[in-house]
């Protein structure tokens, strides 16, 4: 029971503040959407990332647009006679290999990088949903419940979090054969990313339940579910949606990583870290085929984190640390 | 304090019986036969069922835990007759891969990957650390930007593209340094060095970048306390502002994630250990996998959990040593 | 020859913020000097630029903060230094302390550490002395057993002996001119006294010039010798104290000390206020920064424009000139402060100072007391688990209300106060069922469920007026809700919260607008029209203005009367500042550690308090008068209020009473009748 001194923060801009060019009715989310686009690094990284987002959508077509399927060998563009080295330079580039073409095989490598953004990040953005939404209600859950459920849920986010999480995927995806691969990784990634969001979700919905506007409702005569969809939801969402983006690269470098090492889409199913494993045997005799995938999970992890980055200094501005 | 030791250990024995468990159930229930792994690629269906009775695989799956839970503390013999193998104390398994027992197997290759864990420990905590505070101490200036930009765009490079790049550049183009293998520390500690130099560079970079953003952001968080006015309020020096009453509640969050990272990597980085070849337990587990050989993935899985427990642990005693706030 | 520099002197200080939204111009143009031995109170509300003042004077202002002007300690220009010729000065010859003691100590090092590292900064002193330093400072500030709490860590230290040990490190150097800025505002009014005495004390021993910065006129009055009044970022007015509060000249003066409730006032004259709120340094009126909320301004508006407009020069008009002289002296003081006088009078056109016309009788006295209480409490009881360590262990449960029961009339407002942890807001909280009481009658036996009909009845108003506020609801949503959950439709309950907005001297209009972008003051008004959409006839009303600024705090009050007449409501009145309670209540309770120690009639009670902890509250409290201030006599309490867990035994006022016998150690006194109230103590009276 503090007493929150008048005065005691003199540099706290008194309200009505705001800057002259908002019109007033304006919401918090309008606000934030306001200042997310006055910074040019968001409006670079949102423009690559709806890039990619638009090119996994409609990789089929896309893909067609360069006039080769992924899975398509083209023994005329390359070389028999050189160990199957990509005719040209620059490992085949020309007008009918957009972005040249595999050793060996001959395959596009166009097609095979705009596939390749399709199963990266469907599985990225799958395994995020699985996190995000698991993580939440956790969270809230034992924020707002506390008690037992808290201690249940706090025990299991800790022993999840006490598992070497890229062994024991490693482990769980080589010893599972026969099953859809890309599912398979979807929860197998899911189901150690979790603890991570719950517990921001926990440490923000505890810090929310003893705000006083909670208490007003309980006054008002509003019941748990009316409290928890109504005041408690609308207060996480924010760091959720920041946490939510920055967790999406690092489930792309995950996938990558998983595929590069072999145990998750297999051939010929390509994607980006899975291209890169087989490209590593040729980085010396045709560095473009390993450069390529490399620069695209670059740029789609970097893109995705500088947008993330943005957001959490505006949605989340204290860390979501309680 | 020792009650509180007390309890977080019966904790730390429950979680890694869980763990032990869960990896137990994976193994042994989903669709793969480690009988048939064993037995090998020609195998008739009696011998397959010896493999299967000579393994303990006909008795029930709990019975199977249970042994194996009693080897680990007392060691067991595996198999009967003339193909008996002892398995002493801690018994994690047997490899029939390597015809080793794994405990073996494990602290054979551990000091490579603690080699390697701990140099690249050392020089991901200078760059980070130094990158993060310079930046926080320059907030919003121009090496501020450039460092944060440095750093978010190392953090996007996938550990295998910076080894490829760095063996290609530095070993085949430049051609300063030999392809890593290993070299005790003990018998040539500047051959151990030199080959570890570039395993390290990779995986601390990585590291680094990630360290960098998280130590900006806490110690922007630890200059902003009112205590750091009054120490400059009594007219302290700023470096002993910095340096005293910054960086120590600066870097306490940053232990926590430190923690965890070097637990998880004294269990092996299985990708950078495969790239530059060597024979720590990542590599031991990378190879396991390719040969189905279980009980290895089995003990390496726990080996890892071990370690992050542990070192989730011994964070939280630090705690108390560093914040007097936190009393057991 | 000339006479020596004064200790402080500062000239024409200005410092601009740079922020991404434009640069804040937060102070400008002020000037002012200190003595030797002497007090500067600075007052201002927030925003008005006294704490960013304190820190240019420091120099503890860092990037993104431009600070231009003069600044000399003991004439050595300051403004300029290089940063390592400063850190010489700071902390050497002039020292600071801070509003949170708490906070502004390291956490990780021991308080002996930190006063003995201060110490050898400056001195080149050895540990083993520089220790002995730290003791010996921790002692002359009045701590107990010092050389072993110099081995403790900030926060084993309760908040009055952190803020000891914050002036015990600022004087470890022998500092000539010491800052304080807001340095009781976190701390319990008797705590308060205590720090201030402290403050006094060591003024007087070491000819100590002294800055005290506040927004407690209170305080001023009792430690100042000059005072400057800030607004907007500039001095509204200086004057020596005497005559700023006898006569203050500027009409920002003048309403403030008019709207401020006081212990030693009549209270059935109407409040009057400052309208509007301390303004945005973002977007700064041009001319007089007081001027939108000014009488005066708003007089000479009508015809030509005097005092606002053109230049926005340090001080203006009428009140610059009055002020300007004032700085002279106050022998040569011109007849022209007069304006704020006008103020006193409503004003045609409602532009200046509001004030309710008449304060109604309660409706209670007129229903006699054969009529059943509107709310009838008996021994509630709130006993919370004991924390649990780390190792599991609990700690002793801590009764936070223990016992307490009173009756509350229909119409009438009941005043509880005490402080910290007291258990003011707990009883609050139970009464509108926001916690369960672990025992008592009445309501507190219903369901959540069999609650719902009751709640429309019970409302609660809270301190903190944005935190109660759900910052991603517009206001419409937030007044109706509780109609909504009630069953009405979604358009019957918007018109009602236009009506209620209307009613609480809110535009209606604003109605879709969200709580950010509404002051403190109108916030809070949001706040108790959500809590009258039900029409409830008890309003429990938390520490509803204490998180406001002094000039709002009127306004609030006064809105908070005139409802009470216009609807019938009854309050529980929980607050820490006994002038607001006098001010608002008709019966008053006094909390310590859980428990009434005396309830009664407001008047009685204030005029002739009979338990000795009412007494020494209401002595503790500043009067904004200094005459009365060194007229009065002090009853300053030892040590803090003991902490809920661990009770003493017997009478838990005991360690702390002047007037404790052998039976308040051992025997816990029951509230029972004592010059017409109920008072619970052994020795009641004088």
């Amino acid at each position: 029971m503090t007493t929150t001194a008048p005065g005691a923060a003199p540099e706290a801009a008194p309200a009505g503040a705001q800057a002259k060019d908002v019109p007033p009715g304006s919401s918090p989310w309008q606000l934030a959407r306001r200042e997310l686009r006055r910074r040019p690094a968001v409006r670079v990284s949102l423009c690559v990332v709806l890039l990619f987002v638009l090119m996994a959508l409609t990789a089929p077509w896309l893909g067609a647009l360069g006039g080769w399927s992924p899975e398509e060998f083209d023994k005329a563009a390359v070389d028999p006679y050189l160990a199957g080295q990509p005719l040209g330079s620059f490992g085949g580039i020309s007008p009918e290999h957009w972005l040249g073409v595999e050793p060996v095989t001959g395959r596009d490598l166009f097609a095979r990088v705009v596939h390749g953004a399709q199963v990266s990040l469907l599985i990225a953005f799958a395994a995020t949903a699985i996190v995000v939404l698991t993580g939440t209600a956790a969270g809230i859950a034992a924020g707002y419940f506390g008690g037992r459920t808290d201690a249940v849920l706090s025990r299991l986010m800790d022993l999840t979090m006490s598992f070497p999480s890229l062994i024991f995927m490693i482990a769980m995806l080589s010893v599972a054969k026969d099953v859809n691969r890309i599912v398979l990784m979807t929860s197998v990634i899911g189901l150690f990313g979790w603890p991570g969001v719950a517990r921001v979700v926990r440490g923000q919905t505890l810090s929310l339940k003893h705000r006083e506007y909670v208490d007003a409702a309980r006054v008002g005569g509003s019941g748990a579910w009316r409290i928890l969809t109504r005041d408690i939801l609308p207060g996480v969402s924010g760091p959720v949606i920041a946490y939510t983006t920055l967790l999406i690269p690092g489930m792309i470098s995950t996938e990558a990583a998983l595929s590069y090492l072999g145990v998750g889409v297999r051939p010929p199913t390509p994607s980006w870290g899975q291209m890169i494993a087989e490209s590593v045997a040729f980085y010396e005799t045709d560095p473009m085929y390993f450069v390529i995938p490399s620069v695209f999970l670059f740029l789609a992890v970097l893109a995705f984190t500088l947008l993330g980055d943005a957001l959490r200094d505006i949605l989340d501005p204290r860390g979501g640390r309680s | 304090m020792i009650l509180y030791l007390l309890r977080r250990l019966l904790a730390l024995a429950g979680v890694l019986l869980a763990i032990a468990a869960v990896t137990f159930l994976i193994f042994y229930v989903l669709p793969t036969d480690p009988a048939a792994a064993a037995c090998g690629k020609t195998c008739s269906p009696e011998r397959l069922a010896d493999v299967r009775a000579y393994l303990g695989l006909d008795k029930p799956l709990w019975e199977q835990f249970a042994h194996f839970l009693t080897g680990i503390f007392t060691g067991r013999t595996l198999g009967t007759g003339q193909y008996a193998v002892q398995c002493d104390f801690p018994c994690l398994g047997y490899s029939y891969e390597n015809s080793l027992p794994v405990w073996d197997l494990l602290m054979d290759r551990l000091p490579v990957s603690a080699s390697l864990a701990f140099g690249a420990a050392v020089l991901w905590l200078i760059l980070g650390l130094g990158a993060g505070v310079t930046a926080a101490l320059r907030k919003d200036t121009a090496t501020d930007k450039a460092l944060m930009v440095g750093a978010v765009a190392a953090a996007s490079l996938p550990v295998y593209f910076t080894s490829v790049m760095l063996i290609y550049g530095v070993i085949r183009i430049a051609g300063l340094l030999p392809y890593p293998s290993y070299h005790e520390l003990t018998a040539d500690p500047l051959g151990w060095a030199g080959n570890l130099l570039l395993p390290w560079t990779a995986l601390a970079l990585l590291y680094a970048a990630m360290y960098a953003r998280q130590s900006r952001g806490s110690m922007i968080e630890a200059m902003a306390e009112p205590y750091i006015r009054t120490a400059r309020a009594k007219g302290m020096p700023e470096r002993t502002v910095v340096v005293k009453h910054g960086l120590r509640s600066g870097m306490t969050p940053i232990l926590t994630i430190f923690g965890m990272d070097l637990g998880g990597l004294l269990a092996g980085a299985v990708i950078t250990e495969s790239i530059f070849g060597l024979p720590g337990i990542g590599r031991l587990f990378y190879g396991a996998l390719v040969s189905s050989d279980q009980p290895v993935v089995l003990g390496v899985t726990l080996l890892a959990a071990f370690f992050i427990v542990v070192a989730n642990l011994v964070v939280d005693l630090l705690y108390a040593v560093i914040d007097p706030r936190v009393r057991y | 020859m000339t006479t020596p520099a004064p200790l402080l002197e500062v000239r024409d200080l200005g410092v601009t913020f740079t922020t991404p939204r434009g640069s804040v111009r937060a102070v400008d143009s002020l000037g002012f000097t200190v003595e030797a031995g002497r007090t500067l109170g600075i007052v201002g509300e927030s925003g008005s630029g006294k704490s960013v003042t304190s820190l240019a004077v420091m120099g503890l202002h860092r990037a993104g903060a431009e600070v231009s002007g003069s600044v000399r300690l003991a004439g050595q220009e300051l403004t300029g230094l290089p940063e390592k010729e400063l850190a010489k000065v700071r902390g050497r010859k002039m020292a600071m302390i801070f509003q949170d003691p708490l906070s502004s100590l390291h956490p990780y090092y021991t308080v002996g550490e930190q006063i003995a590292e201060h110490f050898r900064v400056h001195f080149r002193a050895g540990r083993a002395a520089a220790r002995r330093r730290a003791v010996d400072m921790l002692g002359e500030v009045g701590i107990p057993e010092p050389a072993r709490r110099a081995g403790e860590y900030p926060h084993q230290f309760s908040g009055g002996m952190r803020q000891r040990a914050m002036i015990a490190m600022a004087l470890a150097c022998e500092p000539d001119l010491l800052i304080a800025d807001e340095p009781t505002t976190a701390l319990d009014v008797t705590v308060q006294a205590q720090i201030l005495e402290l403050i006094a004390r060591l003024q007087q021993e070491r000819g100590l010039g002294v800055v005290m910065i506040t927004h407690d006129l209170g305080v001023v009055a009792r430690v100042a010798h000059e005072v400057l009044v800030m607004y907007g970022g500039r001095a509204a007015e200086q004057a020596p104290a005497d005559a700023l509060f006898a006569d203050p000249a500027h009409p920002y003066t003048r309403g403030l000390l008019d709207s401020l409730p006081r212990l030693d006032s009549a209270d059935d004259v109407p409040l009057p206020s400052i309208p509007g709120s301390p303004p945005s340094l973002l977007h700064p009126a041009p001319g007089c920064a007081f001027a939108p909320r000014c009488a005066v301004a708003a007089a000479a508006a009508g015809g030509g424009r005097r005092g606002r407009g053109r230049r926005r020069g340090p001080l203006h008009g009428r009140a610059a000139r009055a002020a300007s002289v004032r700085l002279g002296g106050p022998a040569g003081r011109l007849p022209l402060r007069r304006p704020g006088a006008r103020c006193r009078r409503p004003c045609p056109g409602g532009v200046p100072m509001t004030a309710p016309a008449t304060r109604p009788n309660p409706a209670a006295e007129r229903e006699g007391p054969q009529a059943a209480p509107l709310l009838r409490v008996r021994d509630l009881t709130m006993t919370f688990p004991g924390k649990r360590s780390l190792t599991g262990r609990r700690s002793a449960p801590v009764r936070a209300v223990d016992g307490v029961s009173f009756d509350l009339e229909a119409g009438q407002t009941l005043g509880l106060v005490g402080e910290s942890g007291c258990g003011k807001s707990t009883t609050g909280r139970m009464l509108v069922r926001l916690l369960e009481p672990t025992s008592g009658r009445d309501i507190s036996r219903l369901s959540q469920s069999a609650l719902r009909p009751l709640r429309r009845n019970i409302q609660m108003v809270f301190q903190d007026p944005h935190s109660s506020l759900n910052p991603r609801q517009t206001v419409a949503r937030i007044i109706s809700d509780p109609l909504l959950v009630q069953g009405w439709s979604a358009a019957d309950a918007r018109r009602r919260a236009a009506e209620l907005m209307e009613l609480t001297g809110l535009i209606p209009e604003h109605i879709d607008r969200y709580p950010h972008e509404f002051s403190g003051g109108q916030a809070q008004r949001i706040g108790i029209a959500r809590s009258l959409a039900t029409s409830p006839r008890l309003v429990i009303a938390d520490e509803p203005v204490s998180a406001l600024d002094v000039s709002v705090q009127a306004q609030i009050v006064n809105l908070m009367e005139r409802l009470r007449a216009e609807l019938g409501l009854a309050y529980v009145f929980i607050a820490h500042d006994l002038s607001v309670v006098k001010r608002v209540s008709d019966r008053v309770a006094v909390m310590y550690l859980g428990r009434i120690v005396e309830i009664g009639d407001k008047k009685s009670l204030y005029e002739n308090p009979q338990h000795p902890y009412t007494r020494a509250l209401l002595s503790a409290v500043p009067l904004p008068d200094p005459a009365a201030e060194r007229r009065r006599e002090r009853i300053v309490l030892l040590g803090d209020p003991p902490s809920p867990a661990a009770p003493p035994p017997g009478c838990t006022f005991h360690p702390r009473c002047p007037k404790a016998q052998e039976i308040c150690r051992t025997e816990r006194p029951l509230l029972r009748l004592a010059a017409s109230r109920e008072v619970a103590c052994h020795f009641p009276g004088d």
